[in-house]
């Protein structure tokens, strides 16, 4: 069969045969074929199902365009759907199969469908599903998406890898037919740093298609040598098998370069790339792409555009049929006509809409002024019925309904297009800065004015970038105008008229849509589903538009177009994804003592893009709290070392940084003494609490700020916006320095005793000489500089030591072992945060962003002397009222059960409805120390409710708690032990 | 008394590595200061530094390396710049540093960043996976340096050959820059 329908051809290479299995029948093609070519040239018609009604579908085009070819590709581990037979490069051991049939693809059980079709039209399951309420998702929608629809996902994870990049240059050109060449040529010569790119696997577009001459040559060499020119330039990047899919903002655009899809395995390299393409200049020579129209039963495989029939023809040698029909508006259906009789192909007849035209063809039966109302055959087209009765016996008609100019990518920014009577088609109309349309694309569709479009659109652009130009002439070229006469529909058939192919919509859909009062093309899109899916209407929306135009009495123009939004094809979710999957979605942050807490088999944390230690179990642990209740206890009975380096550490210099801090913190620390530290709190301009943390004082002009470590970028930002834009006159300087130091806190009664075993002799860290709130920078272990502060989150005796980040893994492990004698332990995040609930420090649970410095009872720290960011509206009078919210300690009243954090609070024998909700809890841990559960948390005047009995409710797992309101203090409300 | 030294691990443990032809090498024994320039003295800055460095301080946008004892000068914003020392004689370079400390306010990044040193013919390819500036050679020649993002990933960018450049990044989250240097490599 293969030989039956191959004829000549002038881009494949006859010698290398390529063996490939659709529904696993094994067929023969050859290098250069697309799957349709090669499925073509051996007689398989059938290529798939219908959306809605199972009809037979056959190939429609030959490019990406694509409404009904549609397979499941097996793509180097897995199977991809919706894959279009027209694009896929054949390669030895392809396999693909149909989609979208119960049974075979020959005998599809759905197909039954097709008969109830006059109960399956547009709107059909939202008026018929409405009852009763509850079936609809479990019962409707699964039968009618397991009926309907594309091909199914493997739902397994995609096997492939892929990757993306950023590309620059002078002038991106889309595409790389006529124009897109003849642009390149023109900009590479100018010296242009020029990406050609283009979606097809080889060079040339149309000139491939068709047999037009440039310069007394054929299109198809002319292009293969001015695509060997074009090599030669180094200032030219050329981009095969690169689909641009989107123009964005300021000249950027997305590609997708398809880099192993064609081959049988992608050896580990990435199978796509998304290309990410920043240019001064772009030129949109996409060229046009054939539509349809809609007569009676024209759905049937064998029926194709007139223009696919001539690519499969010249490009591929494939005559799709042995009695050949077309049907056409326009010039260019007679092209194709003639050169199917020029390669000995048997047109059946031409039946050519207009009365006047003046095309003949000898030997052919032409029927002028006719159109075809009707078709018959089942898989595949057997005969055509014209208005006057006629019957012609045809295994394949080609149809030519104009050309629709591919302005996709002008419009992706929100630009409309224009409707030309004359070329009936739309045209780019208020393109995006830096863009030029040429050649078919601006519609001009013979061949030397699309040479001329060209060459002059480059040649404004290369004088736009300010570079001399060198004139290119324009080649002579053969060609014939279009001359196109109106045909949308043909009226007075029966049978339904397709408009939309891959949706399954006809005619009647559109009329349906208007008799229910979606005029709007884009209600038309929405209630018909018109120019949706993978192919997105190319073959269908102006069709549709035109026969809604038709029925509104106006014009297409006048009914316009759905908005255009990127991608122009569809792109997969994996080439989006790129490399950002699993554990590479983000980058992740390690602190220098991630090594050592690995081995002690520390259990890790997500905070933010740190992996923290959590806790560190024990091999006779078997549940988490058994690790953190040790960690604590050890904690407080003697000593705990936890790794705090993740903390957010920005060292501000300057002359006036004190000042700065005393406008960034509502409290004050101009006055702050060398040599000590003060806990900061942070405002938002409105008034409520941003951040907190401590910040030492190591030098008049040196501070030393921590931020909470899920703030620590934003605080910098903050800082520096403050520094830049506020106040340029203050001489600060900062610089984030959290990556540079690996800081511990060394906690509990005997932290003094071991950092004395480290801390070289001649620094004095005993109460008297290095008191709470101290810090000093010193030396340690016989000489490494490091920073010594005395603060504490756990409320124990504690100090926080750092030291440069290459040192922070060998003190961890000094740390340890300095600490045997001492029993020391590791304490993770878990035991951090039990210690500071014990202790009521506030953390990032309770500076939510709704929190004021009044509701954490530190109204008194902010400053009326100076004019701190904050300040004036934190004196707004719902801040200072006495009912507002208080940060307050919670206890349950048995103590045997547990708080659960997120409960809301109210008042006892009221009902739990939201104009009664008082606070809540904001966190919660079991204390080791207290036997019980405890809590932190806000409510309503909570400091004058010390000791009242309320309910704490959690809603999602119905529980009902009554809880005593106490200090936030649990643990050493004195704070003796931190002085100590 | 202390029985105890510490001891320097590097962030990526020496890595060198060739991946699918890129050179990959992690920059062991540098050091890096952050110079600021004091509001209302960059003329004493401007002085001193061309005492200490023999040569007049990088304009403010210029994106060039100053080499001078293997040292790079980057001028990172209009008051901070960034001195990379790679030679092995760090003590004349912290006197130099001593000296500066009076006209500058000086912040030891050492431990901040880690170098990386990529190179190969198809550096550019590996790179551009990545990167998101325009790093050909006729944009982005030698001793061109640009601070930007890779994968979300803050970095200095240096090109010290024309198949050669040297990456900064933050030292916390290097190994995922090492992996995103590596994958890159891979892909091309």
């Amino acid at each position: 069969m293969n030989k039956v329908m191959r004829l000549h051809g002038s881009k494949i290479n006859r010698k290398k045969h390529i063996k490939f299995k659709f529904n696993d029948k094994e067929m023969t093609g050859v290098d250069g074929d697309t799957l349709a070519s090669a499925m073509l040239a051996n007689g398989q018609m059938l290529f798939a199902r219908s959306f809605k009604y199972h009809r037979p579908r056959g190939v429609l085009t030959a490019g990406s365009e694509e409404p009904n070819a549609l397979v499941n590709f097996f793509n180097d581990h897995s199977w991809e759907p919706n894959t279009k037979a027209t694009t896929i490069e054949l390669y030895d051991g392809l396999l693909a199969k149909s989609q979208n049939h119960k049974g075979s693809l020959e005998f599809d059980f759905m197909a039954i469908n097709d008969y109830f079709h006059k109960f399956l039209s547009a709107g059909f399951y939202y008026k018929t599903f409405m009852w009763p309420k509850s079936f609809w998702e479990k019962i409707y929608e699964p039968v009618i998406r397991s009926a309907a629809g594309l091909g199914t996902l493997e739902k397994k994870d995609d096997p492939s890898i892929y990757d993306k990049g950023f590309l620059h240059c002078d002038l991106l050109v889309i595409g790389a037919g006529p124009a897109g060449i003849m642009a390149t040529l023109t900009a590479a010569k100018n010296g242009l740093k020029v990406i050609l790119c283009e979606e097809d696997f080889v060079l040339g577009g149309r000139l491939n298609a068709d047999t037009e001459f440039i310069n007394e040559q054929a299109g198809s060499a002319w292009a293969d040598d001015k695509l060997d020119e074009i090599k030669q330039f180094a200032n030219v990047k050329v981009m095969i098998r690169t689909s641009v899919y989107g123009s964005f903002d300021h000249g950027i655009f997305g590609a997708v370069e398809r880099k192993t899809d064609h081959i049988r395995s992608s050896g580990g390299k990435p199978r796509q790339i998304l290309w990410r393409i920043y240019t001064k200049r772009s030129i949109l020579t996409a060229g046009a792409l054939e539509r349809f129209i809609s007569f009676g039963n024209n759905d049937r495989p064998g029926i194709m555009l007139s223009s696919a029939i001539r690519t499969y023809l010249n490009r591929w040698g494939v005559c799709p049929g042995k009695r050949i029909a077309l049907f056409t508006n326009n010039n260019d259906g007679w092209r194709t006509a003639r050169e199917l009789r020029d390669s000995g192909c048997n047109v059946v007849a031409v039946i050519d809409s207009r009365m006047e035209s003046s095309n003949q063809l000898d030997g052919v039966p032409t029927f002028k002024g006719e159109t075809i109302i009707d078709t018959r055959g089942r898989k595949r087209i057997k005969s055509i019925e014209l208005k006057d009765g006629t019957t012609i016996e045809t295994d394949c008609l080609g149809v030519s309904g104009g050309w629709n100019p591919n302005i996709h990518l002008s419009c992706h920014q929100r630009g409309k297009p224009v409707w030309d009577d004359k070329k009936l088609c739309f045209l780019p109309d208020k393109i995006p800065f830096g863009m030029k349309v040429a050649g078919s694309a601006n519609g001009k569709f013979l061949l030397s004015d699309v040479m001329r479009d060209s060459i002059q659109k480059t040649e404004q652009i290369v004088k736009e970038l300010g570079y001399k130009y060198k004139k290119i002439s324009v080649p002579k070229c053969t060609g014939e105008d279009l001359i196109i006469e109106e045909c949308w529909e043909v009226s007075g058939t029966k049978s339904r008229s397709w408009v939309d192919l891959q949706n399954d919509v006809t005619s009647k859909d559109i009329y349906q849509s208007y008799l229910e009062g979606f005029h709007s093309v884009e209600h038309l899109k929405r209630y018909t589903t018109l120019g949706m899916a993978t192919d997105q209407g190319k073959s269908s929306n102006v069709l549709g538009l035109a026969i809604m135009a038709k029925i509104q009495k106006t014009t297409v123009g006048d009914v316009g177009t759905t908005i255009f939004r990127p991608p122009y094809t569809p792109v997969a979710i994996g080439t989006l994804a790129g490399r950002a999957r699993g554990k590479e979605f983000r980058p992740y942050r390690l602190t220098p003592s991630h090594n050592w807490a690995t081995e002690m088999g520390a259990v890790f944390v997500e905070t933010g893009n740190w992996l923290r230690a959590q806790w560190f179990p024990k091999p006779n642990e078997k549940h988490w709290r058994q690790s953190v209740d040790r960690e604590v206890l050890e904690t407080r009975k003697s000593v705990g070392i936890c790794d705090v380096t993740t903390l957010g550490k920005i060292d501000i210099k300057g002359r006036d940084a004190g000042e700065f801090l005393n406008r960034v913190y509502a409290n004050n620390f101009g006055k702050l003494e060398v040599g000590k530290t003060r806990y900061g709190l942070m405002l938002r301009d409105d008034g409520v609490a941003y951040d907190d943390g401590t910040t030492a004082r190591l030098s008049d002009n040196h501070f030393m700020m921590t931020t909470t470590t899920a703030n620590a970028v934003g605080v910098f930002r903050h800082l520096e916006f403050c520094r830049q834009c506020l106040w340029q006159e203050l001489d600060v300087h900062m610089i984030s320095s959290t990556d540079g130091w690996a800081q511990y806190a060394i906690a509990g009664p005997n932290s003094r005793k071991l950092l004395q075993k480290i801390v070289d002799d001649n620094y004095n860290i005993e109460n008297e000489n290095f008191p709470f709130m101290a810090c000093g920078e010193i030396t340690i272990c016989g000489g490494t500089a490091a920073r010594l502060f005395r603060i504490s989150f756990s409320g124990e005796l504690a100090y926080e030591l750092a030291v440069p980040s290459r040192y922070g893994d060998s003190l961890i492990r000094i740390l340890m072992e300095a600490g045997k004698e001492f029993n020391a332990v590791p304490y993770g995040t878990e035991a951090l945060g039990v210690m500071r609930i014990e202790k009521g420090h506030a953390a990032g649970n309770e500076l939510n962003g709704q929190i004021t410095a009044q509701n954490l009872g530190m109204g008194k720290l902010i400053s009326k002397k100076n004019d701190c960011i904050g300040n004036l509206m934190s004196e707004r009078e719902e801040f200072e009222a006495p009912e507002s919210l208080r940060l307050v300690g919670f206890i349950p009243v048995e103590k045997s059960k547990s708080l659960t954090a997120g409960s809301h609070l109210f008042s006892r024998s009221i009902e739990h409805k939201m104009e009664n909700d008082e606070g809540w809890l904001s966190s919660v841990a079991y204390s080791p120390n207290l036997e019980h559960s405890i809590g932190l948390g806000f409510i309503k005047n909570g400091h004058n409710r010390i000791g009242e009995t309320v309910v704490a409710v959690n809603l999602i797992n119905n529980q009902l708690l009554d809880v005593e309101i106490v200090s936030p203090h649990f643990l050493d409300p004195e704070g003796e032990r931190l002085r100590a | 008394m202390h029985n105890f030294s510490l001891r320097k691990t590097h962030a990526l443990n020496g890595y060198v590595e060739t991946v699918n032809g890129i050179n990959i090498c992690e920059l062991t024994d540098i050091e890096i200061f952050a110079l600021a320039i004091p509001i209302g003295k960059e003329r004493t800055a401007k002085t001193s530094f061309k005492k200490y460095f023999n040569c007049g301080m990088p304009d403010v946008g210029k994106l060039e390396a100053i080499h001078k004892n293997q040292m790079h000068i980057l001028r990172m914003s209009n008051d901070q710049l960034f001195a990379i020392n790679k030679s092995s004689s760090k003590s004349e370079f912290r006197k130099i540093f001593i000296g500066l400390g009076a006209k500058f306010y000086i912040t030891e990044q050492t431990d901040s960043w880690v170098g990386l040193k990529v190179g190969g013919n198809r550096i550019n390819e590996c790179l551009e996976r990545i990167c998101m500036i325009d790093i050909s050679i006729e944009k982005f020649g030698v001793n061109n340096f640009a601070r930007t993002m890779m994968e979300h990933m803050g970095v200095i960018i240096l090109r010290t050959k024309d198949h050669e450049f040297e990456i900064f990044s933050a030292s916390s989250s290097i190994k995922s820059f090492l992996h995103a240097i590596t994958t890159s490599a891979k892909n091309i």
